[in-house]
């Protein structure tokens, strides 16, 4: 294998990149990883409302990636291949998440009387007063209603909005059909329609 | 007079005789009288046009509302359809047929394009938030992982090494026991030959202990 250079990995296209990373090329498969964490970490961001475990999962998902690259037949149906990782460990996590009590960080403060009454006023509890821009509080909001969404529709959410995936490719990574996904897409569309509407006039 | 009292009975009995509730006596008497007098025959036909006025009206009326009704049940469930077709419209998955459908449909209903436009909205609000989450997101995610590969690939490594050495070191021993073997074969083969040459010597030992036996004239006795 000739080293070219961390620098030209970084012309490459994805689908070359995976080609080299399938050769066992581990400078493009670090570009590749490189490439793709946002992406994952973003989604992770949406489909779980407990900050804690975003990044576990994430690296989870990046290594799982990594190790099995080789049995990706067909370098165009990576996003649809990544994207199944993501969801078999999302779908493990919920299941290990349900089995567990809930825990609690130690270093979050117990919250007063005072602080929850703040917490009722301000939409939201992520946002700081420094980044309470009208901007970011509307960000703040769209995450929330996400968050409360039920699994199965913010997976599908997910999937379509950001990932940006077809009614067919979802209904092959979550295991049902296609009606199913369309009718999950748009319940959750309208939900969030119905939570949103005051905030985007 | 007598013709007046006649005509106000005709008059009164005019509505009867269109309803056709009238015996038949009382009907040729009252075909009678309009054949002769002009003013009833007006009344009668006033009364009549009247009636079927009125009739044609309530009919209209039925049929407007029936179709108001009918027009107004289609629009429901043709919004209805269009609602549920929202979201695959906007994700490109409607087929050829259903898709021209809610074209036709949303250039005819100004809710519909108003409803579109907000599903639009929503979904460019997502995709910004997405985007924005994804640009804060922190490039050293990958590190630890990247990190893990590498050590992975260096324990394979390092395995293949030991492996190897764990050849070469075997190569090295079987080379050495070759060499002990061969030496310790060397040794023998000096100590053949030194037994040898002492056989030899003893031999030339014994020539010359003859030689000196004959050189001292001593009787060498042979055993």
């Amino acid at each position: 294998v000739i080293n070219f250079g961390k620098k030209t990995y970084k012309m490459k296209t994805q689908e070359e990149l995976i080609k080299l990373a399938q050769k066992d090329n581990i400078d493009a498969l670090e570009e590749l990883i490189k490439r793709n964490q946002s992406n994952v970490y973003a989604s992770f961001y949406y489909l779980n409302d407990d900050c804690a475990d975003i990044l576990d999962l994430t690296q989870e998902v990046l290594f799982k990636m990594a190790k099995n690259i080789k049995n990706l037949k067909d370098s165009a149906k990576f996003k649809s291949w990544l994207n199944q990782i993501v969801t078999r460990i999302f779908y493990d996590y919920l299941r290990i998440k349900n089995r567990k009590l809930k825990t609690v960080p130690i270093d979050k403060k117990e919250e007063s009387e005072q602080e929850r009454f703040n917490v009722a006023e301000v939409p939201c509890s992520k946002c700081t007063p420094e980044e309470s821009s009208l901007n970011e509080e509307l960000q703040c909001i769209i995450e929330n209603s996400i968050h409360k969404l039920p699994d199965e529709f913010r997976l599908a959410i997910v999937l379509r909005e950001f990932q940006g995936l077809s009614y067919e490719e979802i209904a092959e990574i979550t295991n049902t059909n296609i009606g199913t996904v369309k009718s999950r897409i748009s319940r959750a569309r309208n939900k969030l329609q119905e939570e949103l509407k005051h905030y985007i006039a | 007079m007598d013709n007046k009292i006649v005509c106000k009975r005709v008059s009164s009995m005019l509505s009867l005789y269109i309803d056709n509730k009238v015996s038949d006596s009382e009907k040729s008497f009252i075909e009678n009288h309009l054949n002769e007098c002009e003013s009833c025959y007006n009344k009668f036909l006033y009364l009549k046009s009247l009636i079927k006025s009125l009739k044609d009206s309530y009919k209209q009326i039925v049929e407007l509302s029936l179709k108001k009704q009918q027009r107004e049940s289609f629009n429901i469930r043709e919004h209805e359809k269009f609602f549920a077709n929202i979201s695959p419209y906007i994700d490109n998955e409607l087929d050829a047929k259903d898709c021209y459908e809610f074209r036709k449909y949303l250039i005819k209903s100004p809710v519909a394009q108003k409803e579109l436009k907000d599903v639009y909205r929503i979904q460019r609000e997502l995709k910004d938030c997405f985007n924005k989450t994804k640009k804060n997101v922190s490039k050293s995610i990958s590190n630890q992982v990247i990190r893990s590969l590498k050590f992975e690939n260096k324990k394979t490594f390092d395995f293949l090494h030991i492996y190897f050495n764990a050849q070469i070191a075997k190569i090295a021993l079987l080379a050495i026991f070759v060499l002990f073997g061969a030496f310790e074969a060397f040794q023998y083969k000096d100590l053949i030959k030194t037994k040898v040459d002492n056989s030899v010597n003893s031999d030339i030992d014994y020539d010359s202990d003859m030689q000196k036996a004959q050189k001292l004239n001593i009787d060498y006795v042979e055993f």
